[in-house]
C-alpha cells in the first residue's frame, strides 16, 4: 500500500526517561511458523512443563489487597493460586488446596478473612498458608505436623500494582523476569490507577493467537478501518527485548495509508476529546491534532490534574505497547491502561481466557470509582467495545485455520515482527521443533 | 435538507462522499436517480465511496459486502444489517439531503479502544 507521510516523533531520546530509541531488529529469518503449536495438546504439554510453569505470571491486581486479610484467587492451567495479604502486610502466593483432602480453601474471586478454613473438615491455615489448627488431630495416630502440612508456598513478589507469583519455586527474581519492563513502564505510575473495568470472556482460540492478534498493526485496516482517521497503523517503531517486546503507536493522526492527512476527522476530534480538548476551540487541520495534543497536556495537565513530568511529549498522545512475556499485552496512554491477561484453557488448545481490565488515571482530587464487579461470559454474549468485539470476530475463524489440513503456517510480515519474536521465545523455552529462524 | 452536490458534478453510475452534518454521506446517481446512504459499512465500518457500483448494488472495497442502494438493503455477506438511506430532493439544479437516523458512536468509556 502506499504511504504517503512519515509521522515526526517529538520524544528527546536523551531525556525521556522511557528509552525511547529503536532497537536494532533481531535476525529472525523468514520461515513459517508452525501451526500445530496453536492446535497440539502436544505443545500445549510442553508449554505447560517448560513454560507456564517457569515464567512470572500477574496474579492480582494490588487495588485488590489494600487490607491485611484480603485474598484473591487466581487460576492459571488447572492450578488454582490464592493471593494474601497478611498481617505484616507481605503479599502471598500459595496453592489454593487443602493439605488434608485437596478441597479448596480460599472461596470466590476475592475476599476477606483472618483465617481460610476448609469447608470440607475445617482445617484452619493462616493468611501465608501455615496451618494453624486441625480438629480432632488426636484421630491422626501419625499426627499433623505443620511444617510439613504448610500449604505449598509460590514465590511472589509485586511490580507497579500487581501482584506476581511464580509456579517455579526457583524462579529467578521477578525483577530479573521483567528484564527492561520497570525502567520502561514505572515512569506512567500503573499503581496511581484506579481499577474500571474488569472481564473474563472465554474464547475459541488458542492462547497465542491472542496475543498475535494484538502484536501487530498490520490488521489495522482490514479490521478497523474505521480507525484509519485518527490513529497511525504503518509508521509504527518495533522493538524487541530479551523476552519482551513493544511498538510505539502513533495517535491523533489520520493514518499514512490515507492520503489526506490535514482531514479534520470525527475520530480526531474525538481522540481530542478524550484527552479534555474541545476540537471546536481548535483551529488547525489533521496534520497538527497529535502535536496540539501534547502541548494541551504539557500546558493544562497539572490543572487538570494529572502529572506527567515523568513522560515524554510522545507518551501523552501515543499507545507505547507493551508484551510483558507471555500473556500480558499492554495498551498504554498517558491517563489510561488498557490490559490484556490471555490463560490457557485447562485442557483444549482450541479455547482460551481473555481477561480484559481497564485502568483511568484519576485526576488529582476526584474520588476514586468504586472497583467495578468480575464479570465473566462467552464470546458473542456481550459486547466488550467496537474495536475489540472486531479482533474478537478474526479469532475463532483464524483459529479453525490453524485446524485446517490446507493451512501452512504463519507467513509473517516485518509488521509482525513481535509475532516473529515471540515465537521465538516460546521456542526458547519449549525447545521443541525451533522454527528454522535463519 | 441541505444541498451536498451539483447534479453536473456526478455522471449515471458514479458515487461520491460528501460531509453532512458531520456525517459522511454516499450519493449514487444511478438510471437518473440520485440516491444518499451513510457512508459506513454495516459490517466494519468501512467507508463505501471507493468501492463498486453496479447498478444498483454497492460493493464494500474491504471485506465485499453487498447493498441495493435504493433501499440500503443488505445483499451480500460479510455485512448483514442495511445502510442506513437519507431522504433526497433535487432543487436549483442540486442534490439535496436530510441526515436521520444515524445514532453517534458510543463513546468508549473506558479508554481510546473500549
Amino acid at each position: 500500500m502506499t504511504v504517503y507521510r512519515k509521522i515526526e516523533r517529538f520524544a528527546d531520546p536523551q531525556t525521556s526517561k522511557t528509552p525511547a530509541q529503536k532497537e536494532p531488529d533481531p535476525d529472525l529469518g523468514y520461515d513459517f511458523i508452525p501451526k500445530e503449536r496453536y492446535t497440539s495438546t502436544e505443545f500445549k504439554e510442553l508449554e505447560w512443563q517448560h513454560l507456564w510453569t517457569k515464567v512470572w505470571l500477574m496474579g492480582a491486581w494490588q487495588g485488590d489487597l489494600k487490607n491485611p486479610g484480603d485474598y484473591v484467587t487466581t487460576q492459571i492451567g488447572n492450578q488454582h493460586i490464592v493471593i494474601t495479604k497478611d498481617e505484616n502486610h507481605t503479599y502471598n502466593a500459595f496453592y489454593n488446596v487443602c493439605s488434608h483432602r485437596g478441597n479448596q480453601v480460599a472461596y470466590g474471586k476475592s475476599g476477606n478473612t483472618e483465617t481460610f478454613k476448609c469447608s470440607y473438615h475445617q482445617w484452619e491455615y493462616n493468611l501465608r498458608g501455615e496451618l494453624i489448627n486441625v480438629p480432632d488431630v488426636e484421630t491422626f495416630a501419625q499426627g499433623a505436623p505443620r511444617d510439613k502440612l504448610a500449604i505449598v508456598k509460590l514465590p511472589c513478589d509485586t511490580w507497579s500494582g500487581w501482584v506476581w507469583f511464580s509456579l517455579n519455586q526457583d524462579a529467578e527474581p521477578l525483577r530479573d523476569f521483567l528484564g527492561i519492563i520497570p525502567e520502561h513502564l514505572d515512569p506512567y505510575h500503573f499503581d496511581r490507577m484506579a481499577l474500571v473495568n474488569d472481564v473474563t470472556v472465554e474464547w475459541q482460540c488458542n492462547w497465542k493467537t491472542s496475543v498475535d492478534a494484538f502484536n501487530e498493526t498490520y490488521h489495522v485496516f482490514g479490521t478497523h478501518p474505521q480507525l484509519t482517521s485518527w490513529l497511525e497503523d504503518m509508521d509504527v517503531q518495533i522493538d524487541c527485548y530479551e523476552r519482551h517486546n513493544r511498538y510505539l503507536i502513533p495517535f491523533g493522526c489520520v493514518s499514512t495509508h490515507i492520503e489526506d492527512g490535514a482531514f479534520l476527522s470525527e475520530g480526531l476530534k474525538n481522540f481530542m476529546r478524550m484527552n479534555m480538548m474541545d476540537p471546536d476551540q481548535y483551529t488547525g487541520d489533521g496534520l497538527g491534532v497529535r502535536r496540539a495534543i501534547q502541548q494541551h497536556w504539557r500546558k493544562n495537565g497539572k490543572t487538570l490534574g494529572f502529572d506527567f513530568d515523568d513522560l515524554n511529549d510522545d507518551q501523552l498522545t501515543d499507545d507505547y505497547h507493551y508484551l510483558i512475556f507471555p500473556n500480558i499485552t499492554l495498551n498504554i496512554h498517558c491517563n489510561n491502561v488498557m490490559l490484556f491477561r490471555q490463560r490457557p484453557h485447562v485442557t483444549d488448545p482450541n479455547k482460551m481466557y481473555y481477561d480484559l481490565q481497564n485502568y483511568s488515571l484519576i485526576p488529582e482530587g476526584e474520588p476514586t470509582p468504586e472497583r467495578p464487579p468480575h464479570r465473566q461470559f462467552k464470546h458473542g454474549e456481550e459486547s466488550i467495545g467496537e474495536v475489540l468485539d472486531q479482533d474478537a470476530s478474526n479469532l475463532s475463524m483464524v483459529q479453525q485455520g490453524m485446524n485446517s489440513d490446507g493451512f501452512r503456517g504463519l507467513w509473517i510480515s516485518s509488521q509482525e515482527l513481535r509475532i516473529r519474536h515471540f515465537h521465538k521465545t516460546i521456542d526458547d523455552y519449549v525447545h521443541r521443533k525451533p522454527i528454522k529462524w535463519t | 435538507m441541505k444541498p451536498v452536490i451539483a447534479l453536473a458534478e456526478l455522471s449515471e453510475g458514479e458515487m461520491t462522499a460528501r460531509q453532512v452534518d458531520g456525517v459522511s454521506v454516499l450519493v449514487c446517481h444511478v438510471e437518473g436517480q440520485f440516491y444518499a446512504l451513510h457512508n459506513e459499512c454495516t459490517h466494519a465500518h468501512q467507508a463505501l465511496h471507493t468501492g463498486k457500483l453496479t447498478g444498483h448494488q454497492l460493493k464494500c472495497p474491504l471485506h465485499g459486502g453487498r447493498f441495493d442502494v435504493r433501499s440500503g438493503a443488505c445483499q451480500g455477506a460479510p455485512a448483514t444489517e442495511p445502510l442506513t438511506t437519507f431522504p433526497v430532493t433535487l432543487e436549483g439544479g442540486k442534490v439535496h439531503v436530510t441526515v436521520t437516523g444515524i445514532e453517534p458512536r458510543a463513546t468508549p468509556k473506558f479508554g481510546p479502544f473500549n
